[in-house]
């Protein structure tokens, strides 16, 4: 079994998020719309959470792995051009992903079969 | 949040993976493993119904967030296949500070089989 590794993810873009938006049917204000995003708080939009596990989730095809399951908690807001990285556990098969400056993102379970 | 809403079906229908749509994920993920990366996680089953969830629920997106995302996988979907797609609301509970859903979608290929189940947590903050 290929061991989960610690790796950058691609930053996410506000070109990436539109794409997203796009691939998914997904416009909810809060990742398009700058002025509703500002109106609630947030500095920017924010990227869908979806898209976070699925770049995570690529991070793991591009290491051979390929989960049955998957079991993400979203911890905190992922902001444009913010760079990710997946921190994984020691058990193997629990991992987090790290935004900036160790800003825990959210944390993933995976099983293996 | 409408906390009444457990087991209402948000959406039900037949789609189409096509290429071009595999496509349109495989450009958002942008890397060099994106097109098998595409096939699964071709679709968010809660856009799906996006429009029903809010109004099902009578969601405040001001206060809403995505908390919780599983995913299922019995295979890789394939370029050009036709799943059915249900959508729909698993549980709705509350707690002191927030109330919170559980949306469910299950794909099937043509014959009935699974393909994909995700479950999407949602969390609604009480007005203060």
């Amino acid at each position: 079994m290929t061991t989960l590794a610690g790796v950058q993810l691609p930053p996410i873009t506000r070109v990436g998020i539109a794409r997203y938006a796009g691939a998914t049917g997904d416009f909810n204000p809060v990742h398009v719309d700058e002025p509703f995003a500002r109106s609630h708080g947030l500095p920017s939009v924010i990227a869908h959470g979806p898209f976070t596990v699925t770049l995570a989730i690529d991070s793991l095809v591009a290491q051979g792995i390929r989960p049955r399951r998957l079991s993400a908690r979203l911890k905190a807001p992922v902001f444009p051009d913010q760079r990710l990285s997946i921190s994984p556990t020691d058990d193997g098969n629990t991992f987090q992903i790290v935004a900036g400056e160790g800003v825990v993102v959210a944390t993933v379970q995976i099983t293996l079969e | 949040m409408d906390v009444s809403q457990k087991g209402t079906i948000l959406y039900r229908g037949v789609r189409r993976m096509t290429s071009e749509k595999l496509a349109e994920m495989e450009a958002a993920i942008a890397t060099p493993t994106a097109g098998i990366t595409a096939t699964l996680v071709p679709f968010f089953g809660s856009a799906l119904a996006g429009d029903e969830i809010v109004s099902t629920l009578g969601l405040d997106l001001g206060r809403s967030l995505l908390v919780g995302l599983d995913y299922e996988w019995h295979r890789p979907v394939e370029p050009d296949e036709t799943l059915t797609i249900e959508v729909s609301i698993a549980d709705v509970y509350s707690k002191a500070t927030a109330d919170f859903a559980v949306v469910a979608t299950e794909a099937r290929d043509h014959d009935g089989k699974p393909v994909q189940r995700q479950v999407s947590t949602f969390m609604e903050r009480k007005p203060s």
